[in-house]
């Protein structure tokens, strides 16, 4: 059969996949810390349409179309939005905070939606959104014994946590765990913006990353406009390739009648 | 048998053939770095026909050269630059003028146009594919640090040169064949290195230069002279048909 048809399917089914990428985002542009991913593309196999005998070997390579390649994460800072909340924070520059999971696995992100819940045993901790545990430097869950309230919590650049007494008397009291990655793009994604360590990414790395605000959270990177026109570019390459496959498949058809 | 119904079935193989590089052109107008392919066709050689006229004594008259249709000489790779696209991610690179990423793998050196690149858990800049892009020394080590490449392709962390991109750029550039996944391979071993004169951006990427529009010509011109040949076909074969079934009727 004729290459072309097989070659413009593989055109429109990775642009579907395109399309798939660009919908997660632009559903994703109101999710605090979410990245984007950008879709990338590679040719599929080359091979030689005929075998020639004699003489230098002509390029005579042809390819059968497209394959979607991997995503790549894009780690660009979203833009800040300011709460006014003393319990959010976001990070300006590299680094995620950690978080313990569910069964005491280790989450990486970069939503600092934070609040104090009350533990079972009466105590209070740091937690996320969701209620899993900030973790500090030591991936230690931040506890008090009283509740410190919203304002009685100051959190510097470094990521150390100050607590405020009633007098007004401010005590270093824990370090938030930032963690950066050798190859973030290789981390996990868990869904909402949570982010897990795999083989590709490395292991986490401690130390002075990236600049920690409170009071703001680190909106979505997803752009729009860049979005729509890639939305508009899928959408057409689709198209193209939907004409060729047309194309193809006429060819076939007078080729089949050529005994009218 | 009649030559002309050969002729237009070599024409309709070759649209064909013609149409399956410009699929491969369309599917590719998203790929970073594709170079756009062009089917070269060629005639068959010439043969002179001739008339044989008399019985005892023939004369021949030669009556202009003839010749058997066409075929897929080579397909050509254009290797103009494509559009540029600012992504400002600090991995993605781009090149404009003549020259190639240098990729290492373990069949040797292959080439790309590529710079989606990232830096992998080694520290080490890779392509998308996880292959070490090639520096002065092979790989590049850049480790977690914040990197900057400069026009000529040196990669500066902390204001320190700490390698240089190898960009290959060939005497002979057609000679560089695509065996897929972006990536190019030299042909002939006697091709020789010359020094690339363009350079380097970072964070661009470089699209594809295959034109839709280009490409949505060629194929209405694939598509109908397909048709025009699948006619020549029919007519002759009209011709035999007469000539068989009424010209011999009694």
């Amino acid at each position: 059969m004729i290459r072309a048809l097989y070659t413009s399917a593989s055109a429109m089914w990775t642009q579907q996949y395109n399309m798939d990428t660009i919908g997660n985002n632009v559903s994703n542009v109101l999710t605090v810390g979410f990245k984007k991913t950008r879709p990338s593309f590679k040719e599929a196999m080359y091979d030689a349409m005929e075998k020639r005998q004699g003489g230098p070997r002509p390029n005579l390579q042809v390819g059968s179309g497209v394959s979607p390649g991997y995503g790549r994460m894009i780690f660009k800072q979203g833009t800040m939005q300011n709460t006014g909340n003393q319990l959010n924070l976001a990070i300006e520059g590299q680094g995620f905070f950690t978080i313990q999971g569910d069964n005491g696995s280790r989450l990486y992100t970069r939503n600092g939606n934070f609040r104090i819940v009350t533990m079972n045993d009466g105590g209070f901790q740091l937690a996320n959104h969701n209620g899993h545990p900030v973790l500090d430097e030591d991936d230690r869950p931040i506890r008090f014994n009283q509740n410190p309230g919203e304002d009685g919590i100051i959190v510097k650049g470094d990521g150390m946590v100050y607590v405020k007494d009633e007098e007004g008397e401010v005590t270093p009291y824990a370090r938030l765990g930032i963690r950066t990655f050798i190859n973030p793009e290789g981390l996990g994604q868990a869904g909402g913006s949570y982010f897990f360590e795999t083989v590709e990414s490395g292991p986490p790395i401690s130390g002075q990353a990236g600049n920690v605000v409170q009071g703001f959270l680190e909106g979505s990177n997803v752009e729009m406009y860049e979005e729509m026109s890639n939305l508009i570019m899928a959408q057409r390459a689709y198209q193209l390739s939907s004409r060729v496959l047309q194309s193809a498949d006429e060819m076939e058809r007078q080729a089949n009648n050529l005994r009218g | 048998m009649n030559r002309g119904l050969y002729a237009a079935t070599t024409g309709m193989i070759n649209q064909r053939r013609i149409l399956d590089v410009i699929a491969n052109n369309m599917a590719n107008v998203n790929t970073p770095g594709y170079k756009r392919d062009q089917v070269i066709t060629r005639s068959f050689r010439d043969e002179l026909l001739i008339r044989v006229e008399g019985g005892q004594s023939p004369k021949t008259k030669p009556l202009g050269p003839y010749n058997c249709g066409v075929y897929v000489d080579h397909i050509a790779v254009s290797f103009d630059d494509g559009i540029l696209k600012q992504t400002d991610r600090m991995t993605d690179v781009a090149l404009r003028g003549q020259g190639f990423f240098t990729v290492l793998t373990d069949e040797g050196e292959r080439y790309t146009r590529d710079g989606n690149f990232n830096v992998n858990n080694q520290g080490v800049l890779v392509t998308e594919r996880g292959l070490p892009v090639a520096g002065t020394n092979g790989p590049i080590w850049v480790g977690n640090e914040e990197f900057k490449v400069d026009k000529q392709g040196n990669i500066i962390v902390n204001g320190i040169i700490i390698d240089t991109l190898r960009i290959s750029s060939f005497n002979d550039i057609s000679r560089l064949e695509k065996i897929g996944n972006n990536i190019f391979v030299n042909t002939d071993p006697q091709n020789e290195e010359v020094e690339f004169s363009g350079e380097v951006l970072q964070g661009f990427l470089e699209g594809s230069n295959a034109n839709p529009l280009n490409e949505i010509t060629s194929m209405i011109v694939a598509t109908r002279s397909y048709e025009s040949n699948q006619r020549v076909i029919q007519m002759i074969d009209k011709c035999l048909e007469k000539a068989a079934n009424e010209v011999g009727r009694v």
